[in-house]
């Protein structure tokens, strides 16, 4: 079930009547509509994955249980081993089996002469698995670190990981944050309540009239580049940035929203990442859900930074981002996407200055300096670049976008500027809040005000619903 | 939670109140200025050129005596039929119509344009002042968004609001809106391109949904029928014609398309004699006067519209 669809608004008042008006003194029967409602609410998607989410909770669940009365390191390592070949592996077979069988194959016919025809399979991927996967994992790897006790309730753990705001495109929510909130009591608060309904506001905003608005002409720009001049191909990869930005913080920010509106924090997931200063500020902005799983789950057990040499380090940056350049999809450019991206991050941590921005650009301030103005520039072409390497379908055709940005049209006045005055908004909005969580959680002023706010964002999403395009995020 | 329902429900009441009185606002506006007959044409226009990319891109109307070519590349003929109909009640001196007819017209391949998500939208936003009711519900109940396209076009919320608020703009300054404004009306399709790459992505797209083979289209076959009931009941001489393709791209359509298409031909000329049928589809011409493996370019046009004049004469 798609957030912006007729059958997420009915399924959401119910759950929402039932959650907070019948089983509201009810913790435990509260817990149990979450989770028939977040079965439903994937299984309206495909009811037979749902027994992937099932196979992977019931796993870890179960390693969980185990662990805990466990001391022995020998047969924690192998119930540990249990649970990430049984989740990897699901993830292997259905997102990555047919892109290393493929890639095997022609590496094999270019190098041998011959045709392989390592067989590849015929399977959907299930929507959201990479988000629920590593969900689950992080829970067995807290109780493995000892650093989480393990539930003993059923109901609570398949809940936090069938979870229907978050399940197909995150925030990837560690089990540390998110579990124990299954069990404790949860009170309605108004206060909170309507910052969630503000948050979804925005969220649909951001999907709706920016996202699906300027995909439309992403797509154009992508599809036959040579029709188009170099300004408009770099006004394309401009669009897709907004895109793949406002379509997958458009998400987050519904899905935090929603979980607000039913008493729970999710993490925040993006920080305003256009903002940011440098490669490295860039990354600690960006789906902070991943990052931070990354962080704590591959980099720092691999040595992190510090590691004893430099060589080392280089290496743990170039794993860290190729795998999560892996993580977005199975495809080359995905690979090449992240291994970029460590190259461009790779000066700052070598030289020890990736941590140099740490505060927020123009903190306290409604106008930031020169320099903080050209570091946002530079980094943001950056990005800019390496999201046609994401956006392509292969490496060549990236290769070849981008050089069709870099010849003499790129000086031309480029047609298709339909979609700038909305990002503009989106920048003023988000420039102006970029210290909150979500640009609408300052809203202050008397009620005529923010509700004037409220209808003219409505109005937005009205026109604008209709062309419909999925979440980008949901094919990860 | 008495607050946050007692407020939830205020505010919708505000919100629903203010978008009544925006939709009502402009459905007056809209009713006034878009809709009426605006869509005159030039009374020395007798000949209308219709259909998908193929009469777009192989009839040039400025070769044709006393032609426009209005068609619209991956137009269905259902859309074509209610554009038809507005454009033939507002121009009686309209005395024949030529539409493309080929093989791919009659696949389900063509109501792709009508019912996959994407370019529903997008349909329904170019066409939705033209159909009617029935239509809506014929078409749209098989597509994810039908119900938030119904509803938009029930309660007349603008689909393309730069574009409806171009057109109410030039209308409020009093500059008679021309057909050509609309933004379902297309035009003659003038590019030099030249490129045979990818026949298996053109035969792809028109016969084949993935890798299996597409059925015939009731939808367009039952909206080809009432064209030429149309056409019929107007007294207009109705020409189909099946555009030049390229050799390999007419080896590749599927024995059961070709199979289907004759039939269908001669079922036409048994219930609309009348009815002329071209097939220019094994014209002779050079490589380089086709755009790609089925459509031709501004040298095959050139071509093809000659042919056309002389076979009309």
């Amino acid at each position: 079930m798609k957030f912006t669809s007729f059958e997420f608004i009915i399924f959401f008042i119910v759950v929402f009547v039932l959650y907070w008006g019948v089983l509201k003194k009810n913790k435990k029967h509260q817990n149990i509509l979450l989770l028939i409602s977040s079965y439903f609410f994937y299984g309206y998607w495909d009811y037979r994955f749902l027994s992937l989410i099932f196979i992977s909770s019931i796993i870890d669940f179960t390693i969980g249980h185990f662990l805990q009365n466990e001391n022995n390191i020998t047969k924690r390592r192998l119930l540990l081993g249990i649970s990430l070949f049984a989740n990897l592996g699901m993830l292997g077979v259905f997102k990555y089996y047919n892109f290393f069988a493929s890639s095997f194959n022609e590496m094999w016919q270019s190098l041998s002469g011959n045709e392989l025809n390592f067989v590849t399979l015929k399977i959907v991927l299930p929507v959201g698995i990479s988000f629920y996967t590593f969900q689950t994992l992080s829970y067995t790897i807290d109780v493995y670190r000892k650093k989480l006790h393990p539930t003993k309730s059923f109901v609570s753990f398949f809940a936090y990981v069938s979870f229907f705001p978050q399940l197909v495109a995150g925030p990837i929510e560690r089990a540390i944050n998110l579990l124990p909130q299954f069990e404790k009591e949860r009170v309605f608060k108004y206060e909170k309540a309507v910052d969630g309904c503000r948050q979804i506001l925005w969220g649909f905003f951001k999907k709706i009239v920016i996202a699906d608005n300027v995909g439309t002409y992403v797509d154009q720009f992508f599809a036959n580049p040579a029709s188009f001049s170099g300004s408009e191909l770099a006004l394309g990869a401009f669009y897709f940035a907004f895109q793949i930005y406002c379509d997958f913080s458009g998400y987050s920010d519904i899905a935090i929203g929603t979980a607000r509106i039913f008493g729970f924090n999710l993490m925040k997931n993006f920080n305003f990442p256009y903002f940011s200063r440098d490669i490295g500020e860039f990354w600690r902005r960006w789906h902070i859900s991943l990052s931070t799983w990354f962080r704590d789950y591959l980099y720092i057990p691999l040595g992190g930074s510090r590691v004893k040499t430099k060589f080392r380090l280089f290496i743990n940056v170039i794993v860290i981002f190729v795998v999560s350049g892996l993580w977005h999809g199975a495809n080359w450019t995905f690979v090449i996407w992240g291994f970029l991206n460590a190259l461009l991050f790779l000066p700052s941590i070598l030289t020890g200055r990736n941590r140099k921005n740490m505060d927020t650009i123009g903190q306290g301030k409604t106008i930031p300096t020169i320099n903080e103005v050209l570091s946002m520039l530079f980094t943001f072409s950056m990005t800019l670049v390496l999201w046609v390497f994401f956006r392509a379908d292969s490496v060549f055709a990236a290769v070849s976008y981008l050089s069709g940005i870099f010849n003499h049209s790129f000086f031309t006045i480029p047609l298709k500027l339909g979609g700038v005055p909305m990002i503009l908004i989106l920048l003023i909005m988000e420039w102006r809040a970029k210290e909150k969580n979500h640009a609408l959680e300052d809203l202050s002023g008397n009620r005529f005000v923010r509700w004037t706010m409220y209808i003219a964002l409505i109005l937005f999403v009205v026109v604008f619903t209709g062309e419909d395009k999925v979440f980008i995020y949901f094919q990860f | 939670m008495n607050k946050f329902l007692k407020y939830s429900l205020l505010f919708l009441i505000v919100l629903g109140i203010i978008l009544t009185i925006a939709s009502s606002v402009y459905s007056y506006y809209r009713h006034k200025y878009l809709l009426p007959d605006n869509f005159k044409i030039s009374s020395n226009i007798t000949t209308l050129i219709i259909g998908d990319s193929h009469a777009e891109s192989a009839f040039n109307d400025k070769l044709i005596p006393n032609s426009i070519n209005i068609a619209f590349h991956a137009e269905h003929y259902l859309f074509t039929y209610f554009k038809l109909k507005k454009i033939v009640d507002a121009n009686p001196q309209i005395d024949r119509i030529v539409l493309s007819f080929a093989p791919h017209n009659i696949s389900q391949g063509a109501d792709v344009s009508i019912f996959s998500d994407v370019r529903n939208s997008r349909s329904f936003a170019r066409y939705f002042m033209l159909l009617d009711k029935d239509a809506v519900m014929d078409t749209y109940s098989n597509s994810q968004n039908w119900k938030i396209n119904y509803l938009k076009w029930r309660f007349m919320i603008p689909f393309q609001l730069k574009l409806e608020l171009k057109l109410l703009f030039k209308s409020a300054i009093n500059k008679p809106l021309k057909i050509s404004d609309y933004p379902f009306i297309g035009t003659f399709y003038s590019s030099k391109k030249n490129n045979l790459d990818n026949l298996r992505k053109n035969i792809t797209a028109h016969f084949f949904n993935k890798e299996n083979l597409c059925v015939e289209s009731a939808l367009s076959i039952k909206y080809l029928y009432k064209i030429m009931k149309l056409t019929n009941y107007k007294e207009i001489e109705l020409v189909l014609i099946n555009t030049p393709t390229y050799e390999s791209y007419r080896n590749e359509i599927p024995k059961f398309f070709s199979s289907i298409y004759s039939q269908l031909i001669d079922s036409i000329q048994k219930k609309y004699p009348l009815v002329i049928i071209k097939d220019y589809s094994t014209m002779k011409l050079d490589p380089g006067d086709y755009g790609d493996f089925h459509h031709v370019n501004i040298y095959g046009a050139e071509k093809v519209s000659n042919q056309l004049i002389i076979d009309l004469k």
